[in-house]
């Protein structure tokens, strides 16, 4: 699996750690209350299709990525630096 | 009061021929990493132009006479060869003891094949941040295919064992 | 036998090798198949299941019989197959799964009980009872079943694995790849040709035909020198293309010394993995068999090896052939055959009407039976060359979850567009037989590929070849008694298939599973589009409806050890040094592993028996004079920037905003669940810049972190971070006197007002910019002083000296990790992922001022209940031998059962200090519970003891040494 960082170009997995989804982009408020925050840390979709997952690029650039992928054909339609789509 | 003796990272390790490869330490005397504030790369950039460098693009790095800067890092570079670095609008770091780097004459595109997931053949002029073996490299494409590896100073051992297995393997086939 | 007027050279018998221990000469670049054919060897093997007498049935990769097994002792190598390995002077090939020898093989009994044990046997008699399977039936199937066994001895050879990279990888060095390569290395783009066998040109090597009037081995030779004269051009021969994986991936088995015998540093195989933009397969196609009775006697072959033995190797398969077969290849191994002088004794065309019904011959064939116009009529022979056709080489095609297509007009399957993204097919593989039509198709594809990368190529001139069209008629399977095989590999027959519909096994998947057809390393190579075809026969259903099974990677076997070359021993991991390592060889410490890195255990000295007795010397020496022990391993990140202390705020649970300058503070980070995720102190050198340390353990997690937060959670934090961990080599000095080391070693002595309890500021020695910070992990009056790494083994040197003076020295990991229990002070033992804050006893610490990681659900009812589980200290009562980590903790008096369980501990030692085992560990409701007896029981260990409950800090509570 190869994954195209919008800084380095395309490189091979080994050169990233997965993190999970990229859902931990929306972090509630502290005082959100206990079922925002349970969604927040614990709760995930399993999807049979796209899924938007955060990888750090961690043994390249350093960059943290938005990476669109399709969990049946493993197709990545789209990779996004995290800052950007935090901002 | 005490006499510090210096120890480079490779000292007792290198240099090693291996077939038609030669690997000896690059000493690094003065490093500093920089990491411009937000919003600072460009006022970063103008302090570094009375130097006489300039900030390199993304995967290359600069010259001039024994100072130079390297790309290493999404904002984040390092400069070579300045003793005392005015003051920039970055975060800046010394990172003269951080690194070990090691020299790779000969076969140095064949040998990095076998322990990098990068394609090297063109890389001179290039940096890359990359993984060599298990350990996270930066790696300087020199001209005539030499290549100069650096990891973490405490892994130099590990990084001289797996170039000369790797440089003896390249080496056998002939 | 060797052919007198035919091969494609001089031969030369100059290799020596032998075969279960007869030696044979041999032509150099050889295959050991075409030696031993030519040494008249036909029984080379014995089958997996009924151990049948086997011979050679191919000239490739696909082979099912004639698996071998290379060498002998740790560097055997099983399961070889003998029409792939080449020869090399002292190459000992040996049979595999026949005892005691290869012609008298004990096991050949279960061929006899063959009517039992057909497909499914195992399943249905190896049920019960239930307690049977683990002590009588495995160990018996184990023994039997299987092929090549492992030496079970380490493997020493070499093995190495790469990268390579390319813009066309050409898969298959035939006409068709060949063409594909040309046109794309024209353009000047990248190209890999990656080809199994030694030698390019694919199934023209053994062919008999003409390109542009001569013959097609000189065109071959025309374009492989071509090809090699371009530098963008990487030919790689003996590699095959293993496996299709995703973003242009592909892995590929090098054989190296494999081939070519041992050499000092020689890898045996290399495994490339290939990132390619665009691939161009060009696999060919492999033949298939016609189950027939009796149709796997040494001796009966595939008829394209026939003539590839014939035609490339220069050697007959047999002294009188038959040819049968159900297409036009018959004809032209006839032909081919009768050219090479050999006795071609009956041409058996199905398409009028002529079948092989049996075979004879116990170690090879003799004779087989012919069925014509309803007469049947036995035939004296020893070689049988058979075609049921080709089928395409679909099987990369397959590795993404293509499924491929029926093709009515070649009887098979044909890859379906687009299985494997920016991969295309050309040539046999694409379902094109005929030479002229390889070379057109793959002209054409190669052009579009090379199109759709933004090159200009241009359809060259094809040369003319032979265009005659395949034509066939499908013929499965021969009526008749007897097994007619289909899987070689496996021993499936037909009989097994149509048990498998019977019992309703009726996909193709199921099928596979109950018969294991396809299965195992062959992958159904030979045997996949025969076997469904007669299941969608036994079925009533049509071929394309019956669909095929999923081919999978690898294509051919891959050694574990080429895959994961380099990995063994210390390869497994990268060795961190510290700046102190060799002085502490040098001591003869016992240096361990602390994740990555090593550190020393203890430091022994003359007369020291134990590391107990070094050990206890060590804490000593820290409690009464002072030790230095290298901390460089710790975790150390410089963080800068006007958002510097608001970052620090976010991740520490409590507060760095308001630390002073020149002043250090521990603080602890939680996970975003409330949970600890490391400790460590952090000191502030400026304004805006901090700097921080992790645990050994969690330093790659805490910068990972760091980044997160920085670029995910929080990039309008303006503050940047960067490991400083190998920059600064780092000692700590603890103990009463360590001040007066520190002061025999920095230039300008320092006291209580310029570095007091938690302070911390820069320092020289001999003018060498260092740091110095008064913090503590002993109890002890204690500094760590930090040089630049170049460094750090001559402070090292000096702080022990100075240290040797004043009473003390070097201490190790045993030593401090009983200081530090002794005081009560955590690591990863007690912050082990599953304790919070609150567990811990510092929940105080968790600011409710300001928003940080972990604080909101550090929160949750469930952590702050009081019956959870709470770090305690715990002292022997009485006399108790041993207290182990681990060990779990019960109420007096209560049973030491699952439901009872109350607590467990996570660190133990013995302490010189206080004379008496220690250990910490997490008790429910073990706060409220000081003084009170409870009862440990170790299960695995066999301890059962009583301890009392008691607070962590064991050793000075008040902490006045500290401050001291």
């Amino acid at each position: 699996m190869r994954i195209e960082c919008p800084v380095c170009g395309a490189r091979d997995l080994r050169e990233f750690y997965y993190k999970g989804d990229a859902v931990a982009l929306n972090r509630p408020d502290r005082d959100a209350g206990i079922d925002a925050w349970d969604n927040y840390v614990h709760l995930r979709d399993n999807p049979a299709g796209q899924t938007r997952d955060l990888w750090h690029h961690e043994a390249g650039c350093g960059a943290w990525l938005v990476v669109t992928r399709d969990t049946t054909t493993h197709l990545i339609s789209d990779v996004t630096l995290a800052r950007e789509v935090a901002r | 009061m005490v006499d510090l003796i210096l120890k480079t990272p490779c000292e007792g390790l290198l240099p090693v021929t291996a077939g038609t490869s030669t690997l000896t330490e690059v000493n690094i005397a003065d490093a500093w990493s920089i990491a411009p504030f937000d919003g600072r790369r460009d006022a970063t950039a103008a302090v570094l132009k009375k130097q006489g460098l300039s900030l390199p693009d993304v995967g290359t790095y600069v010259e001039n006479g024994e100072k130079s800067i390297l790309w290493i890092g999404d904002g984040q570079w390092l400069v070579f060869g300045i003793a005392d670095l005015p003051p920039l609008p970055a975060a800046v770091t010394n990172q003269s003891d951080g690194w070990a780097c090691v020299r790779i004459d000969g076969a140095a595109i064949d040998v990095m094949a076998r322990l990098a997931p990068v394609d090297l053949r063109h890389a001179e002029g290039r940096v890359l941040r990359t993984l060599v073996g298990h350990m996270s490299a930066i790696v300087i494409g020199r001209s005539g295919g030499v290549c100069d590896v650096m990891v973490m100073r405490s892994m130099a051992a590990t990084l001289v064992h797996e170039l000369t297995v790797a440089a003896k393997g390249v080496a056998a086939r002939g | 036998m060797r052919l007198s007027n035919a091969g494609t050279r001089g031969q030369q018998l100059t290799v020596p090798f032998t075969f279960d221990g007869v030696r044979y000469q041999g032509v150099k670049g050889e295959t050991l198949a075409a030696a031993l054919i030519a040494n008249d060897v036909k029984l080379v093997a014995r089958s997996f299941k009924y151990h049948r007498p086997r011979g050679i049935m191919s000239a490739g990769s696909e082979e099912p019989n004639a698996l071998v097994t290379i060498g002998r002792g740790a560097n055997a190598e099983p399961n070889v197959r003998a029409t792939v390995q080449e020869i090399y002077e002292g190459l000992e090939a040996y049979s595999q799964n026949a005892w005691p020898s290869l012609k008298n093989d004990v096991m050949a009994v279960n061929d006899l009980a063959s009517p039992f044990l057909g497909a499914g046997f195992y399943y249905k008699t190896f049920m019960w009872p239930k307690a049977f399977w683990e002590k009588l039936y495995e160990p018996i199937i184990r023994r039997a079943a299987g092929l090549g066994g492992l030496s079970g001895q380490p493997d020493t050879d070499t093995y190495e694995k790469a990268f390579a990279f390319c813009d066309v990888l050409v898969i298959g060095g035939g006409p068709a790849g060949l063409m594909a390569a040309k046109i794309a290395g024209e353009t000047g783009v990248d190209v890999i040709l990656a080809e199994e066998d030694t030698a390019l040109g694919g199934r023209l090597l053994g062919e008999i035909e003409d390109i542009n009037g001569a013959p097609a081995t000189v065109w071959v030779a025309k374009m492989t020198a071509e090809l090699a004269a371009m530098p963008n051009v990487r030919i790689m021969t003996r590699t095959a293309v293993t496996g299709a994986y995703d973003q242009g991936t592909f892995g590929a088995l090098e054989r190296v010394g494999d081939m070519v015998g041992r050499k000092p540093d020689l890898p045996q195989s290399c495994f490339w993995r290939i990132s390619a933009k665009r691939a161009i397969l060009c696999a060919g196609a492999l033949e298939r068999s016609i189950a027939f009775p009796n149709n796997d006697r040494p001796g009966v072959m595939m008829a394209g090896a026939v003539r590839a033995y014939a035609n490339r190797w220069g050697v007959a398969s047999g002294q009188r052939i038959a040819v049968f077969g159900n297409n036009n290849d018959v004809q032209r191994t006839a032909r081919d055959l009768t050219a090479a002088g050999l006795d071609v004794v009956a041409i058996l065309d199905s398409r009028e009407g002529t079948t092989v019904v049996g075979t004879k011959g116990r170690h090879g064939l003799q004779s087989i039976t012919v069925s014509q116009n309803g007469t049947t009529k036995d035939i004296a022979l020893d070689c049988l060359a058979v075609t049921g056709g080709w089928n395409p080489t679909v099987h990369l095609t397959c590795h993404m979850n293509g499924r491929p297509i029926w093709d009515e007009k070649i009887a098979s399957f044909v890859p379906s567009a687009g299985a494997v993204p920016n991969m295309v097919t050309a040539g046999a593989c694409h379902g094109v037989f005929d030479t002229m039509g390889c070379l057109a198709d793959a002209a054409q594809i190669t052009v579009a590929v090379l199109k759709n990368l933004g090159n200009k190529a241009k359809s060259p001139d094809l040369p003319e070849a032979d265009s005659t069209p395949y034509e066939i008629s499908p013929l499965w399977s021969v009526g008749g008694k007897g097994r007619k095989w289909i899987d070689f590999q496996n021993d499936v027959h037909v009989k097994d298939i149509k048990l498998a519909a019977q019992e309703n096994f009726r996909s193709v998947e199921h099928m596979k599973r109950y018969t294991t057809q396809g299965m195992a390393p062959d992958q159904g190579k030979s045997s996949n589009v025969l076997a469904l075809a007669i299941l969608a026969d036994v079925t009533g259903r049509g071929i394309p409806e019956t669909g095929t099974t999923t081919f999978r990677p690898p294509f051919v076997p891959v050694p574990i050890a080429a895959m994961g070359a380099g990995g063994a021993g210390t390869g497994f991991a990268p060795q961190r040094f510290t700046t102190s390592h060799d002085a502490l060889v040098t001591a003869g410490a016992p240096m361990i592993e602390a994740g990555l890195w090593y550190r020393p255990s203890y430091i022994p000295q003359a007369g020291e028996k134990t590391w107990r007795q070094s050990c206890d010397r060590e804490v000593n020496m820290v409690r009464n004079a002072v030790g230095v022990v290298d901390v460089s391993t710790l975790g150390k990140i410089d963080i800068q920037g006007p958002d510097a202390a608001q970052l620090l705020d976010f991740v520490y649970s409590n507060t760095f905003s308001t630390l002073k300058l020149n002043k250090v503070r521990y603080g602890i980070m939680l996970r975003e669940d409330g949970h600890v995720l490391d400790d460590g102190t952090t000191a502030r050198l400026g304004e805006n810049h901090y700097v921080i340390t992790t645990t050994t353990a969690a330093a790659g997690l805490v910068m990972r972190h760091l980044e997160f937060v920085l670029q995910v959670l929080r990039p309008d934090l303006d503050a940047k971070v960067i490991s400083v961990t190998e920059q600064w080599a780092q000692f700590a000095v603890a103990g009463p006197k360590s001040r007066d080391v520190i002061n025999a070693i920095v230039d300008t002595p320092i006291d209580n007002d310029s570095f007091p309890y938690m302070g911390c500021g820069d320092v020289t020695i001999g003018d060498i910019k260092g740091r110095l910070f008064r913090i503590s992990f002993s109890g002890e009056h204690a500094y760590e002083i930090a040089v630049p790494g170049r460094f750090g083994a001559s402070l090292y040197d000096a702080l022990v000296a100075k240290a040797t003076a004043h009473g003390g020295g070097a201490y190790g990991m045993e030593a401090l990790n009983v200081l530090r229990i002794e005081k009560g002070f955590i690591t990863h033992a007690e912050i082990h992922g599953r304790t919070t804050a609150f567990d811990i006893g510092m929940d105080r610490m968790v600011s409710q001022k300001k928003d940080s990681i972990g604080q909101a659900l550090s929160r949750r009812e469930g952590l702050l209940d009081e019956t959870r589980a709470q770090l305690v200290g715990l002292k022997p009562v009485g006399a108790v031998k041993q207290v182990s980590a681990g060990a779990h903790l019960f109420t007096a008096g209560n049973e030491a059962t699952r439901e009872n369980h109350d607590g467990y501990i996570t660190s133990v030692a013995f302490s010189p200090t206080m004379d008496s085992m220690l250990a910490l560990g997490f008790l429910h409701n073990g706060r409220a519970r000081h003084g009170e007896v409870i009862r440990m029981v170790d299960h695995l260990r066999g301890l059962d003891a009583q301890l009392e409950v008691c607070d962590p800090v064991f050793f000075d509570p008040e902490g006045g040494r500290l401050r001291g």
